[in-house]
């Protein structure tokens, strides 16, 4: 079982340029400290779990926390939490505690949990187990969550123009198929959404269960005449706090996901989608209907992908 | 052949909507809906016949008439087509991959 990453020089690196782009994202920094002024009474205390620079935790105690529990895993990471406490003139209220979100034992005494382990994809950080371990063991009854639901939003958009399938200098028909169904980062520039977005799953953090599968998402989105679907972007949504929401469709260091397609024919038409997000079964379906009875139905899901991979490495070649 | 085997032939099977399929390249890969997480070893491949026979369980066409239809498209002798189908019809009921048809009227 791996415990809490050794300091090392790189570690350092990486660990404050991650850092420097977090604390550069003003819309994220904006939302969080608009949900920690609505969360943190005076007297409170708060745990932050996933601390990183420790931004959020003497945030929390600058509003009055009266206890404030920092935990990061990041060796390289804890002494960047105590300088920033130091210089906010709030170190003798925050305590740092070196240890991974998901196994560290503390008591039952916060009013509030703050955990910023969202993902570009929402979940991949450990978001729900997280969450779920700090609502029974330290949060206080009636005590709050930050965020406190977190949803998956999605859009029909145009296909990217660097879709990154092959080098054009080197087209490969049978890797452009299999990265086909693979997800992959979308930069919000590329994002040229075909209709408005649609919630498809909100996960409430304040019951939600990491032994519960996240449900199949279904949409139908109306496409325009001449506009050709080249894929399904998806995008975080989180409910912070009452007043603070925060979307990662664009403007915020998050990425995007875009789920590609084969292109569909042009609209006007109806768009069906259908979603597995679950990490180990992701899925995607689109069903196409448009004048003139063109139609389109594909599967997608890098399960596929494996499917042609296992075969090629017993023996068969990819693209033979 | 067995009248059991008969049987079978007469019967139509209809594609499992917890199974997915997908044409990559030359491979045809079936993946199955269900399930709590990935059991990669559940991920099949089929061949050229059995992909065809697939696509052919569509709940109307007989055990007789998709064994017919192989027989044409693979000039393969009948015998061996049944024999064929008969196999991999029996996997896919194993895997819960098809549905017996719903009759009619």
């Amino acid at each position: 079982m791996p415990g809490p990453a050794r300091p090392s020089l790189a570690r350092l690196a990486g660990a404050l340029a991650y850092q420097q782009v977090l604390l550069a994202d003003a819309r994220r920094n904006r939302a969080f400290r608009r949900a920690l002024a609505a969360r943190v009474r005076p007297g409170a205390s708060v745990l932050d779990l996933g601390a990183g620079s420790g931004v959020w935790a003497v945030a929390a105690a600058r509003l009055g926390a009266r206890r404030v529990v920092a935990v990061e895993r990041e060796a390289v990471l804890v002494p960047v939490i105590a300088a920033l406490a130091r210089e906010a003139g709030v170190l003798d209220r925050v305590e740092i505690v070196r240890a991974e979100a998901r196994r560290v034992r503390l008591k039952r005494e916060f009013d509030v949990v703050i955990g910023e382990l969202v993902g570009n994809e929402a979940f991949e950080e450990g978001l729900i187990p997280v969450f779920e371990r700090a609502r029974s063991l330290f949060l206080r009854p009636g005590g709050a969550l930050v965020p406190e639901w977190v949803s998956l939003v999605a859009a029909p958009v145009e296909a990217p123009l660097r879709l990154g399938l092959t080098p054009p200098f080197l087209p490969s028909a049978s890797v452009a198929a299999l990265t086909t169904h693979v997800p992959r980062n979308l930069h919000p520039a590329e994002l040229r959404a075909l209709a408005p977005g649609r919630e498809l799953v909100r996960v409430d953090l304040r019951t939600a269960r990491a032994a519960e599968r996240l449900p199949l998402a279904r949409a139908r989105f109306r496409v325009g005449n001449g506009r050709a679907v080249g894929g399904i972007a998806v995008w975080v949504g989180m409910g912070l706090a009452p007043g603070a929401r925060l979307a990662t469709r664009g403007g915020t260091h998050w990425l995007p996901t875009l789920l590609p397609v084969e292109p569909l024919p042009q609209g006007p038409g109806e768009l069906d989608v259908e979603i597995d997000w679950n990490a180990d079964r992701r899925r995607w379906a689109v069903r196409f209907s448009g004048k003139r009875g063109r139609r389109h139905a594909a599967d997608y899901s890098p399960l596929f992908a494996w499917g042609v991979v296992r075969a090629a490495l017993a023996g068969g070649g990819l693209g033979k | 052949m067995s009248r059991a085997a008969g049987d079978r032939l007469g019967e139509a099977w209809a594609r499992s909507a917890r199974m997915v399929g997908r044409r990559i390249g030359d491979e045809y890969v079936l993946v199955p809906l269900a399930g709590r997480g990935a059991d990669l070893d559940s991920i099949l491949n089929l061949n050229r016949v059995a992909a065809f026979v697939w696509e052919q369980l569509d709940g109307a066409r007989s055990g007789t008439q998709v064994v017919a239809s192989v027989v044409e498209r693979f000039e393969v002798e009948r015998a061996r087509a049944e024999q064929d189908y008969l196999e991999l019809v029996g996997t896919f009921v194993e895997l819960g991959a098809v549905e017996p048809a719903r009759r009619r009227g």
